[in-house]
């Protein structure tokens, strides 16, 4: 009898009054899930940062600060590294002192720092910075390099360290071929194929045939990439596809995303990251907007091409984005009249930028780079599936981890 | 370029290979200038070394509406401007605000001016060293092109060069008239 | 005899407004598709960007009259071969006070900007080794 009292002080009573003395919660830190095929970066250039949000909820799962102080290049994501690495610039003081250039490396479960690399090359900035700093596989990360030097530096993950500058003067950005191997958009009109050794070293360059005039049509940084191949979409809308398995780069044949019509009536690609691509669908997702030379950087809306079929298959509506940019500042309820007033009658400005993801029900992120809101469509219906507000205030990129 | 003006200039560059370039240069556009109605030579600026010359005709300035303010996008110089327009910030289209520095390296276009009808070489010269002004905003990009076409393009920093690449604002600096438009147009 | 002065003074004109116009095109194509990188007094930016005072110089070393004409600076000017030519001849007067011998004529510069030079750091032609 003695030992069930005893028992039950120990086993119900104790915990009761240990229990009471004891806060109700406890702080404590996040960490990611296993990641997801619909996440994305959202990075800010008015925030210095990139927030992680998940296209399926719509929810912020966390983010990475920036130190740069124009766009935040977008965080890159080696899944078998279980790594996120954020390419960066530094003043000592802010925004002055002496500069460092830096790859950052974070666990990608508890996006804490764990570690440096640095770079002995200044790292190019760009507003938009397309293909300035890309994983080539799970080993090799490049970034792209203006001055002194046009130049690319590769940096070697698995030894956490530099290995070499390749320059590179005339050509610009860093388009992924294979683990070991990019391209590169040439002012000759050209594609230039970097392959590198097993040890990241450059060991040969390769020019395609010229498949574009830079002064007459350019191609545009945005690109989609297509597993080897990579699309290129002109200011007048001819679609370049460039295979980089070969020796020399091939470039197929020029289509046209617009017949006589639409030429005609001024519709033309641009934004400032405008050009995506489904490789398992072979879908080629184009901003497109009615403009006049020199609209290149005007946002717009979502045309869908078949890559095979070299044709348009659908257009996609947007929402909103300004409602779902200003409903959070003006402080009105979501659900209100207010709030419905503002999407009906505030101007929907189209998109710069979007991204999809790649796996088989992908969804299409798109963005607006002065506003801080990201639409989520289906990427195979076009349908809205929901809108994420307060992602930021203003950024040209989005990135798919 | 015929032949003629192949050998012509081959002629003036042995002249002025002993005459002194400058004072060649200076000489023969006095000539000019005095003696017919050519086109004027519109780099007298970047060769004058401190002479000022009338020789480079200023663009007209100071018209009404939005093309003729240097706070507005719509301002004529501003044709292919990309980021925060320095009148804006404390500067004006030729002076960076206060406490900022002057990118030494840049991109230079042509505008041309509605009020002239002329083309005018256009420097966009960044200001940097403190963070984004934040004010005027302005994306226009009339004859822009990509990274790999580097010396026509808006996106890069071009702060490069300054003691700190921060970017604050951009200048439209004219450094010159322009006998055409540039070629990307 | 009158016809003659007018001639002469005619032939004299022409002249000097050719060499004026291809100096002024010189100059502006300079301005345009240079100055930008290497300043409008071609000095360049140490540490950033080259000058181009001395560039001459690479014209006495192997491969340093290829080279002036392949660097993407000069082969991927939007301007067409033969204003190119004229364009970086002028600039070798101009900053380096020495002309290419022969001056690069377009037909040349045509060669060789079919074939820009990629890598410019390890391809800057460098003092010829050997000295007959």
């Amino acid at each position: 009898m003695q030992r069930i009292v005893l028992l039950a002080f120990v086993g119900i009573v104790f915990p009761l009054l240990v229990s009471a003395t004891d806060p109700i919660e406890k702080a404590s830190v996040a960490t990611l899930p296993e990641s997801g095929d619909h996440w994305v970066w959202v990075p800010d250039r008015i925030l210095q940062h990139s927030v992680l949000f998940d296209g399926d909820t719509g929810e912020a799962l966390g983010m990475l600060d920036s130190t740069s102080t124009l766009t935040p290049k977008t965080p890159l994501f080696s899944r078998t590294r279980g790594e996120f690495y954020s390419v960066d610039t530094a003043y000592t003081r802010g925004n002055r002192g002496s500069r460092i250039d830096f790859v950052s490396i974070y666990d990608a479960r508890t996006l804490g720092y764990e570690a440096e690399i640095l770079l002995p090359t200044q790292t190019g900035q760009s507003n938009s910075s397309h293909a300035y700093a890309e994983l080539l596989g799970d080993r090799f990360l490049a970034t792209f390099n203006q001055f002194p030097n046009v130049s690319v530096s590769i940096v070697d993950l698995e030894q956490r360290r530099f290995v070499e500058e390749i320059v590179m003067t005339g050509c610009a950005g860093v388009f992924p071929v294979g683990p070991r191997r990019f391209a590169a958009l040439c002012g000759d009109g050209t594609a230039l194929r970097v392959d590198l050794d097993a040890s990241g070293r450059k060991q040969s360059f390769s020019s395609s045939p010229k498949f574009f005039d830079a002064v007459t049509d350019p191609v545009a940084m945005s690109a989609g990439r297509d597993g080897t191949r990579w699309v290129f979409v002109s200011f007048s809308g001819q679609v370049h596809s460039v295979d980089f398995s070969t020796d020399p780069p091939t470039p197929t044949p020029g289509w046209s995303l617009l017949d006589d019509t639409l030429a005609r009536a001024g519709w033309r690609p641009g934004g400032l990251q405008h050009v995506a691509v489904h490789e398992p669908t072979q879908r080629l997702y184009v901003v497109m907007h009615q403009g006049e030379a020199g609209s290149h950087k005007k946002p717009g809306n979502i045309w869908v091409y078949d890559l095979n079929q070299k044709k348009r298959t659908d257009r996609f509506e947007l929402p909103n984005l300004t409602a779902a940019f200003l409903i959070p500042f003006a402080k009105v309820e979501p659900a209100g009249f207010v709030s419905r007033l503002m999407r009906w009658t505030l101007p929907s400005p189209g998109v710069h930028t979007i991204a999809v993801s790649a796996d088989a029900s992908p969804v299409l992120f798109a963005r607006n780079a002065e506003l801080g809101a990201v639409a989520v469509l289906d990427a195979l219906s076009g349908k809205t599936l929901r809108v994420i507000g307060e992602a930021g205030l203003a950024g040209p990129t989005l990135r798919v981890p | 370029m015929t032949r003629l003006d192949a050998w012509w200039e081959e002629r003036a560059r042995r002249l002025a290979r002993n005459a002194g370039r400058r004072t060649f240069l200076a000489r023969m556009g006095t000539l000019l200038v005095g003696g017919t109605a050519l086109p004027l030579l519109p780099v007298a600026r970047a060769y004058g070394e401190g002479k000022k010359s009338a020789r480079v005709p200023a663009p007209a300035e100071g018209f009404d509406g939005p093309a003729g303010d240097p706070k507005r996008c719509e301002y004529w110089r501003h044709c292919a401007i990309d980021g925060f327009a320095c009148a804006c910030c404390g500067g004006s289209a030729t002076t960076c605000p206060p406490g900022t520095e002057v990118s030494p390296v840049t991109w230079v276009g042509t505008c041309r001016n509605p009020a002239d009808g002329k083309d005018y070489l256009i420097s966009y010269n960044d200001c940097c060293g403190k963070a984004f002004c934040g004010r005027c905003p302005c994306n226009r990009n009339e004859g822009e092109r990509p990274d790999y076409h580097w010396y026509r393009n808006n996106d890069i920093n071009w702060c490069a060069g300054a003691r700190s690449q921060v970017y604050n604002c951009s200048l439209a600096v004219v450094i010159g008239q322009a006998t055409e438009a540039q070629p990307e147009k | 005899m009158k016809k003659a002065v007018v001639l002469t003074l005619f032939v004299g004109w022409i002249a000097i407004a050719s060499v004026s116009r291809a100096a002024e095109s010189n100059a502006e194509n300079y301005l345009l598709h240079c100055s930008g990188c290497h300043g409008a007094d071609g000095r360049g930016v140490p540490g950033v960007t080259p000058s181009l005072h001395g560039i001459a110089e690479l014209l006495e070393r192997p491969g340093g009259r290829a080279y002036l004409g392949r660097v993407p600076g000069v082969a991927q000017a939007a301007l067409d071969d033969r204003k190119l030519a004229a364009l970086l001849n002028w600039v070798l007067t101009e900053f380096s006070q020495h002309s290419a011998d022969p001056p690069y004529s377009g037909k040349e510069m045509h060669r060789l900007r079919k074939n820009p030079l990629r890598d410019t750091v390890s391809g800057r032609p460098t003092q010829a080794s050997t000295k007959e």
